[in-house]
């Protein structure tokens, strides 16, 4: 949780009424997230750890922190293994 | 905040609705799904539009389709390339007549999609731009993204599947050899033009060129014209609507498109150009510009200098087809919404149709998938003049120049052939419409 995610500078995102939509022009492929997880693409920012982020996410949310830290790798994972996004080395 | 476990979704299939809104744009219809005609879809489109348009409390006047019915208007909203727009509309509050969820769903995933499609377009297109104002070089921003944030709000309300650029006949190569060294291949039909000079030969009759970039999967597309409509080189049609001679240079302001200030025309010309673009170029069939007509009506109809219009637009025919598509916005949206003295009757008096003439052309925007028997019908209909009308048919029936298809190949054939060749196409369409209902009903 202490590693810098970053967003593929290829990607295209843009919030729509409360939903982010990311589209990989590489692959074609298109991923919604809900506003939780638009909460966190809205926190990568090529600074703050994952750590900080469920920081955010945990204050601006009604969840356990055991269960966001869960959801978030789980997300990261998703993210990372569609080439959205990397860790800064 | 509430906390919702399912933390993300994936879009997968919606590469597959992108490319169904894709079969339906520019005319580039393919067999199959294309062909297939869907006036009564078309038709329930535009009215949940004029129904939206008006603020009135549709539940009671519009009938309630069925889910099977649902989804073919859905998939017919997808493939005219307006889900932005319409799920905008449908997702209304006062419009009581909706959809089941599992259809609003498909058609919220394919505004996504076209959404996404437009902003990657709009970005690769702001790069292009970018490069040709450092330059020096001059250019003015066609339809689409010119106007769409002003009018929808947004820059996802309908599919746009290039950039179309206006420039100076000067300055065309220099443009050309840009967009080639910065990635953009020149696209023929035969992709045998490559050279600069070879694509400025190739374009003299057609006045525009299109180039494309791809990037991973994706493509961007530009059009570059030289002159508006310079497509109708050697047509009757170049003389009875002489939109390359309006002022198309003047007046050209600023907009901005994702904080980006980019040229675009002046209100008034837009509103020329979208309806010559519709009404002459595309013959009336085109459902996504029809509705970026009535809400630019909508937003702007009040402010639009209408003396100026009335201006510019002086030719009878080009009067006469401006005419009829205000007529067809005010039906749908109504009258209060152009406040132009005298209306749509300013510019086409009601005696001047022939009996009939005003349907067709509203079949030709309900009707369907694009048809070549109401593309050749509608060039000889909107004339003003009987003699103008015959000189049109005769054109179209004797001159290998009407035939798009050889005119683009260059194949020659005898005047004797044509009649004929004009039958198969249109005797092609008939059968083949007649099938895909069938196939539609069954």
């Amino acid at each position: 949780m202490d590693r810098i995610p970053l967003k593929n500078p290829q990607v295209i995102s843009r919030n729509m009424k409360g939903e982010t939509i990311i589209l990989d022009p590489i692959s074609g492929r298109y991923f919604g997230l809900n506003m939780v997880g638009c909460s966190f693409w809205d926190n990568v920012d090529e600074i703050k750890t994952l750590d900080q982020i469920a920081d955010i996410l945990l204050a601006e949310y009604d969840v356990e922190k055991k269960q966001l830290q869960d959801d978030l790798l789980a997300l990261v994972q998703d993210l990372a293994g569609h080439n959205l996004i990397t860790f800064k080395v | 905040m509430r906390y919702n476990t399912g933390i993300t979704w994936l879009y997968s299939e919606l590469r597959f609705l992108h490319r169904i809104s894709h079969l339906w744009q520019g005319g580039r219809s393919k067999r199959g799904e294309a062909g297939r005609s869907m006036p009564a879809e078309d038709r329930f489109i535009l009215e949940i539009f004029s129904l939206s348009s008006n603020d009135e409390i549709a539940g009671g006047s519009l009938h309630n389709p069925e889910t099977t019915q649902w989804e073919r208007i859905i998939n017919r909203i997808i493939e005219l390339g307006i889900a932005g727009v319409m799920y905008e509309r449908m997702a209304e509050n006062y419009l009581t007549v909706k959809p089941p969820p599992e259809v609003t769903r498909r058609l919220k995933m394919a505004a996504h999609s076209l959404a996404m499609n437009n902003e990657f377009n709009a970005i690769e297109g702001i790069r292009v731009l970018q490069g040709l104002d450092s330059i020096g070089l001059d250019y003015i921003l066609l339809k689409g993204f010119s106007y769409m944030e002003k009018i929808f709000g947004n820059t996802w309300a309908r599919s746009v599947s290039d950039l179309d650029l206006l420039v100076h006949q000067a300055d065309f190569p220099l443009i050309v050899d840009y967009l080639l060294r910065s990635g953009f291949t020149y696209t023929t039909p035969d992709g045998s033009v490559e050279t600069i000079a070879e694509i400025v030969r190739f374009t003299e009759f057609s006045g525009e060129a299109s180039f494309i970039k791809k990037i991973g999967v994706m493509s961007v597309n530009i059009d570059l014209h030289w002159s508006i409509d310079a497509y109708w080189e050697g047509y009757p049609i170049k003389n009875l609507f002489p939109i390359h001679e309006y002022p198309w240079w003047d007046a050209v302001q600023y907009t901005t498109l994702k904080d980006t200030a980019i040229r675009c025309l002046s209100p008034e010309m837009q509103f020329i150009h979208m309806v010559m673009h519709f009404s002459v170029h595309h013959q009336y069939q085109g459902m996504k510009w029809f509705i970026e007509i009535c809400t630019f009506i909508e937003k702007f109809g009040h402010s639009l200098d209408w003396d100026t219009i009335d201006r510019i637009v002086a030719a009878p025919d080009c009067r006469k087809a401006l005419g009829i598509t205000v007529r067809m916005a005010t039906d749908l949206i109504g009258e209060n919404l152009l406040p132009a003295e005298g209306g749509w009757v300013r510019f086409c008096p009601r005696n001047s149709l022939l009996p009939g003439e005003y349907l067709f052309y509203q079949k030709c925007l309900t009707g369907g998938a694009s048809s070549v028997i109401r593309r050749y019908l509608c060039l000889v209909m909107l004339p003003v003049s009987t003699r103008e009308k015959w000189r049109m048919l005769l054109f179209i029936l004797i001159n290998p120049e009407a035939v798009l298809e050889w005119r683009l190949t260059g194949k020659k054939y005898s005047i004797w052939v044509q009649p004929f060749y004009l039958c198969y196409r249109a005797g092609n369409e008939f059968l083949k419409r007649i099938w895909t209902g069938i196939l539609v009903k069954n």
